[in-house]
């Protein structure tokens, strides 16, 4: 349908206010709201995931990007809710404790989001205690970990062993992404991925949840 | 320091890691040395000293100038860690700012008193040249807005800073941290550093769109050498030499644009392949970097075996260039829980080792 790759070109240009304008449009046309995610939203937000991936665009254009499906989203989530349409799954993500970096995190909520995922994002400084609580709240699939500092990485393992403790360690994924991590550090750790990029921790996560 | 010093302390052929962070966690009290300037001075010469530089640095803790800054302001301490503004900061508040006693940070007290210590047996004959150190005034704003990346691609799009709120906030909280940036710098240049080791790890392609770039904005002119260039005004008036030190993911546009700023060293991260980055550098100033310790801690990735080639492939193509370089870390080493001697034996085979099999 022309409207919805209208709605994924603007989305993927940024024009929040375009994609806005057309996604109220394509409501009002009676197109379900399943399709507008998927087709319009959530297909552009793939496209600009993958020339992510490719370094054809870069951290700004995709938060842009990111910023126009939101806002389509957000318009579109009444109509979501009323035709029973569900996340894909639900990831509990967070930048670990004494560690106050979120550009690396944020991207991979965009790119998890971008992928029909539910994230609840717990912010900065996020210490295993609120990790544990939070998957007894939300019961996501996957729980993802960022560190961008050497001094900090360690605190990703302090919260796998607090998840064990807690009993919920196998209920749950764990991820885990940041610039001093590599795959021996994930296995070191127990945890169950690492991903370099955040298009890439976008993929791994349906991999996961399917 | 006459720029011959920088230039013959790379002819040496000496490497140097920026290792205090390192040193200084190999004591039972490191938290208590942070807050003690003649205690710091000597982990600074220890550290010096045990790589055999003359280069007596600090640690690269880029959290003093928010934490001054906020407090100033009247910002709970507690809160500052993870303080953004939403609205421009109050005019009387940025003057205060502007006209703030750095000293009254006990940890900037600590540094200038460290720095104060060295400088005065520097004077006296001593070997070891007090550096400060500082974040750069782009990086600093990036650690006050929640999400600086958007008004800053606005801007590069022709916004105006009184056209959007979230741009005219950018716009005055470069102003703030230029104000914080040079308070901070001076306390350190009047206590005596030689050198200011300037840090501005977010001027990387994570915060602007080359894209954008190669379109024309002259973004990354406002935000980060325009900054730049009057801190090093500043430098200038004072005698003091500049350090520049970027380690993120760089295009050659922006390292070539750094020239202009006129550093004595330019370090770089692992991002950047320093043989590349040469042709964009002007001769005059020493390459500095770029082993790749933030990942010292894995042997499988950076096994201490492998240590020699990797120094090798720096040094055996910058010497055919015939660029000044120093081979040394891509940012502070950091002292990680448990990996402690893991590092250090890296750091150690990379100052002293031969070329391996190359």
């Amino acid at each position: 349908m022309a409207i919805l790759d209208d709605i994924s070109t603007f989305l993927q240009k940024g024009k929040a206010k375009e994609v806005k304008e057309l996604v109220q449009q394509a409501i009002d046309q009676g197109i379900a709201a399943k399709s507008i995610l998927e087709d319009g939203l959530m297909a552009g937000m793939n496209i600009i995931g993958g020339k992510f991936k490719r370094n054809e665009v870069y951290v700004p254009e995709v938060l842009i990007a990111a910023r126009a499906m939101n806002q389509g989203t957000a318009l579109l989530k009444p109509y979501l809710v009323t035709a029973g349409v569900k996340a894909t799954g639900k990831v509990i993500l967070g930048t670990v404790k004494g560690d106050l970096h979120d550009i690396g995190k944020n991207l991979v909520r965009m790119m998890m989001e971008g992928k029909g995922l539910e994230v609840i994002d717990l912010g900065v400084d996020v210490s295993a205690e609120k990790f544990v609580a939070a998957v007894h709240e939300h019961k996501p699939q996957i729980v993802a970990l960022s560190a961008l500092l050497t001094t900090t990485m360690n605190e990703m393992k302090t919260v796998i062993e607090a998840l064990e403790a807690a009993g919920v360690r196998k209920q749950v994924k764990v991820m885990i992404g940041g610039a001093p991590i590599t795959d021996s550090f994930c296995a070191s750790i127990g945890a169950d991925a690492y991903t370099a990029d955040a298009a890439s921790a976008g993929d791994k996560a349906i991999e996961l949840v399917s | 320091m006459d720029r011959s010093f920088y230039l013959s302390l790379a002819a040496s052929g000496k490497r140097l890691p920026v290792a205090t962070h390192l040193v200084l966690h190999e004591k039972s009290d490191p938290e208590a040395i942070l807050l003690d300037g003649k205690r710091l001075a000597e982990v600074m010469l220890e550290t010096a000293r045990r790589f055999d530089s003359p280069l007596a640095l600090p640690i690269m803790d880029l959290t003093l100038e928010k934490d001054v800054m906020l407090r100033t302001m009247g910002v709970a301490a507690a809160a500052i860690p993870t303080y953004h503004f939403h609205d421009k900061p109050d005019p009387a508040l940025v003057a205060k700012v502007a006209a703030m006693d750095v000293l009254g940070s006990p940890r900037i007290k600590a540094n200038c008193d460290s720095l104060a210590a060295i400088a005065k047996a520097f004077a006296a004959g001593g070997k070891e040249v007090p550096i400060g150190m500082s974040i750069g005034p782009f990086s600093l704003m990036t650690k006050l807005m929640k999400d600086p990346i958007t008004p800053i691609y606005m801007a590069g799009s022709g916004v105006a800073p009184e056209d959007d709120d979230e741009v005219g906030l950018l716009a005055s909280l470069m102003d703030l941290c230029e104000k914080t940036v040079h308070a901070c710098v001076l306390a350190q240049i009047k206590a005596g550093a030689k050198a200011i080791f300037l840090c501005e790890p977010a001027a990387n392609l994570v915060y602007f769109s080359p894209k954008q770039i190669a379109e024309g904005g002259t973004v990354y002119q406002t935000f980060v050498i325009e900054p730049n260039l009057r801190l090093k005004a500043l430098f200038n008036q004072h005698g003091t030499d500049l350090i520049f030190h970027d380690c993120g993911s760089l295009t050659p546009e922006m390292i070539a644009s750094f020239a202009v700023l006129d550093p004595v060293i330019i370090s770089f991260g692992s991002p950047v392949k320093l043989w590349e980055a040469e042709p964009l550098v002007p001769k005059t100033t020493v390459l500095y970097g770029n082993l790749p310790t933030k990942k010292f801690y894995s042997d499988e990735e950076v096994p201490l075996s492998g240590i020699p080639d990797l120094v090798c492939e720096i040094e055996s193509k910058l010497k055919a260039s015939g660029h000044p370089f120093i081979i040394g870390s891509e940012c502070d080493v950091l002292s990680m829980p448990g990996y402690e001697k893991t590092i250090m034996a890296k750091v150690m085979a990379f100052t002293t080792c031969g070329c391996g099999s190359k």
